[in-house]
């Protein structure tokens, strides 16, 4: 239920936003397309549905002090603009250290003290890891974006030659299909 | 032997099982996921099936995927290619998403059931609409098969017969990029909605203003070829906006505010102009499809015929004798197309015969595991609960339903709704706005006996069948104004539901109503604005609680949401 009411606190400031500086509400869309597509968060999977629930505790524990700290920048940003929503960040801070602490204690208490710190280190390693990732796939970006301008000209050239026919018509669909190919 | 039916990957991913005798059993990825309109893989949809009726490699005959996957990635990638270095964001996108297709559809089953090759087959897109179209009309060879969506294998309208002895013939398709489908997609994202979820926002929206830019659109798309002018388009080269500078040069500033007063009349005229290109244009295939088969009975699937307005004008031209829109037109019903196929390719001269459109589980099988009463209080102190239900919603409550089978199509036809009653109009307002969060140009739907239809109502013979899964509009009558305007749509139409079953819920509670002086109901899907519809106890209880409703009718009694 706290996601839920979060969701509709950054809905509401996003509503505000386009409505107090006149932006086209497409270019707040929010698609963290990089980070969504490489895994960061699975595609095909919830976090939760791949990882055990102590895990899964270790991962919200470590996560959300980062979470925490982007979310302060961007109230902080705010402040001046929009003050009410400064003032609801704030309560959505207060829920997420909430869920932070439960997660830890709830972690704390089905881990042992060492495996639960070496578990909490690894997450967090892991988490700055996604994120230089993250930062750095417009680099990356740099030398594969030629290879696939010329993997895409190959083809082209390819293709050129060509002649796929196309059928308007089918007098027995179901004997000219083969069910087993793809193709 | 179970017949299984899969659509993914590209939009609203669903599975239907079938043994094409007691069991039927049609599942949306998004009930599971949560996220509208999922069109990842259906893993959990397949795991709730293995599960609830033990699937194994040995009770399992085939496996059908609806569409073929190359071809799919294929016919796009080639018209783009073309053009390799001005289509590049395209192609780019296109090959990076290679290994996200259903081309590995084959390995995503293996991974949750263990089923030889040759059990997994593969049916050809727009014969999956065709083959689920076919399975809600009784005498198949007496219709025509039209369908009519964005693309599909590079095909964007197709037109089928099928004989008494199953053979089916391909009379008529029309090829990519040329389709109407993606040119009422591109409004759709040139207004500011999401493509795929924004098309009936358009159609609602088309009702409030007047087709100005109709001759401008016109040479856009050519309604009589059906031909597309792609200057105008940047699908084939932008995954992220479909309409080129060209379109905005002459409609203007794309993305505007539809809230301010200026920016809606555009907005309003544009969408009735492309309403009204695609009226006409489905006027023309439909007329071809009436000239090429000699049939005047038609079955219209396609995402296309989800625009429920369209059919509605349809009908007043005298154009056919009759015109079905089975209930999930879509990619999603698909998976029965899929289903149908693979009993078909089993039997050869037969398909599958599903005589209700309530084809989803029913909720106590849905909710096995999870214990009722620590959600919710039974508050019904007889045995006599609809009574106790209808007296709440005649009081001015409103009340959710959960029961009986799951719909499958995108419309809750009561048995997973919310309900209220349609003379409060300052009630009808605020779960309209407040409550689902839509739009104010939206309008809310009615629900109401078969038998008392034409009291309030007024609708051609040729369509009045799609009523019943709220598949067409109809004209409000002057009693309805008197009595229930809050349901009348800006320009005098209705998406009504009649409800014929006597053994269902829904009838029961409507027939009580009426005894209590009312005989109409809002019906509106159980979910928030751009939220799946809730499939298991934990999702009624957390929209419940969201939406501030406190009562529920389910199948065995009134409840009342508990705080916990």
């Amino acid at each position: 239920m706290d996601e839920y009411k979060h969701f509709s606190i950054f809905t509401n400031i996003k509503n505000q936003l386009i409505l107090e500086y006149k932006i086209n509400k497409k270019e707040l869309n929010f698609v963290p397309n990089h980070i969504y597509n490489k895994g960061y968060i699975c595609e095909d999977h919830f976090i939760f549905e791949k990882k055990k629930l102590n895990d899964f505790a270790i991962f919200i524990g470590a996560n959300e002090e980062i979470a925490e700290k982007k979310l302060i920048e961007f109230s902080n940003h705010l402040k001046n603009h929009i003050p009410s929503a400064y003032e609801k960040i704030q309560k959505i801070l207060q829920d997420e250290k909430r869920h932070s602490e439960y997660s830890i204690l709830f972690a704390k208490k089905t881990n042992n003290s060492s495996l639960y710190k070496l578990k909490f280190v690894k997450e967090k390693i892991l988490s700055k890891l996604r994120h230089l990732y993250a930062n750095s796939l417009n680099k990356l970006s740099f030398i594969f974006y030629p290879i696939l301008i010329s993997i895409l000209i190959i083809i082209s050239f390819t293709t050129y030659f060509l002649k796929l026919k196309k059928n308007i018509t089918d007098n027995n669909v179901i004997e000219n299909i083969n069910p087993n190919s793809m193709t | 032997m179970y017949y299984i039916g899969i659509s993914a990957y590209y939009h609203e991913s669903s599975v239907f099982l079938t043994n094409n005798e007691d069991v039927n059993c049609f599942l949306k990825e998004e009930s599971f996921s949560r996220i509208k309109g999922d069109k990842n893989f259906p893993k959990r949809s397949l795991k709730f099936l293995i599960k609830k009726f033990d699937l194994k490699k040995e009770n399992i005959k085939f496996i059908c995927f609806y569409e073929k996957p190359f071809k799919t990635w294929w016919e796009i990638f080639y018209f783009s290619i073309k053009n390799p270095l001005q289509n590049k964001d395209f192609l780019i996108h296109h090959l990076k998403n290679f290994n996200k297709g259903s081309i590995f559809f084959y390995t995503d089953i293996n991974k949750l059931i263990n089923i030889p090759r040759n059990k997994i087959i593969y049916s050809s897109h727009h014969l999956s609409h065709c083959l689920y179209g076919s399975s809600v009309v009784k005498n198949i060879p007496d219709y025509v098969y039209v369908t009519c969506d964005g693309v599909g294998e590079g095909e964007t309208m197709s037109i089928y017969t099928i004989d008494d002895k199953y053979n089916i013939k391909k009379l008529w398709t029309n090829f990519y990029p040329h389709s109407i489908g993606l040119f009422y997609s591109t409004i759709t994202d040139y207004l500011g909605f999401e493509i795929n979820e924004g098309e009936f926002k358009v159609m609602s929206l088309s009702s409030y203003g007047k087709p100005l830019y109709e001759n401008k659109l016109k040479e856009i798309f050519d309604i009589n070829s059906f031909k597309i002018n792609m200057d105008y388009f940047e699908f084939n080269k932008n995954p992220n906006k479909s309409f080129s500078k060209k379109f905005s040069d002459i409609f203007g500033e794309p993305y505007l505010n539809i809230n301010l007063k200026e920016n809606f009349k555009k907005y309003a005229d544009i969408a009735s102009s492309a309403q009204s290109i695609l009226e006409l244009t489905m006027k023309n295939l439909l007329e071809n499809a009436i000239k090429l088969s000699g049939k005047k009975k038609i079955v219209l699937t396609g995402g296309v015929a989800l625009n429920c307005k369209m059919i509605h004008n349809l009908s007043k031209q005298d154009l056919f004798e009759e015109l079905i829109v089975p209930p999930s037109p879509g990619d999603s019903g698909s998976a029965i197309g899929a289903a149908n196929f693979a009993y078909l390719n089993d039997k050869k001269t037969n398909t599958l015969d599903l005589n209700t459109i309530f084809l989803g589980p029913e909720k106590k099988i849905i909710n096995k595991e999870i214990d009722k009463e620590n959600l919710f209080l039974k508050i019904n102190s007889t045995d006599n609960f609809l009574d106790e239900a209808t007296n709440k919603i005649i009081n001015g409550e409103i009340i959710a339903s959960y029961y009986e089978k799951t719909e499958i199509g995108p419309r809750s036809l009561g048995n997973t709704s919310i309900f209220c009653d349609a003379k409060n109009k300052d009630l009808v307002k605020n779960l309209n706005l407040n409550i689902k969060k839509r739009d104010f140009f939206q309008p809310l739907a009615p629900i109401l006996l078969d038998e008392d239809f034409e009291k309030y109502f007024s609708i051609s013979k040729n369509i009045k069948k799609n009523l019943e899964w709220m598949g067409t509009l109809c004209n409000a009558n002057e009693q309805l104004y008197n009595n229930y305007s809050s349901i009348i749509h800006v320009d005098g139409t209705c998406r009504t539901q009649i409800v014929k079953d006597k053994n269902s819920l829904t009838y029961k509670i409507l027939q009580n109503l009426k005894k209590k002086g009312s005989d109409i109901l809002v019906n509106t899907s159980f979910n928030i604005s751009k939220d799946p519809v809730v499939f298991d106890l934990f999702d009624v209880y957390v929209n419940m609680k969201r939406m501030n409703i406190n009562f529920i009718l389910m199948d065995d009694g009134f409840y009342k949401i508990k705080d916990i």
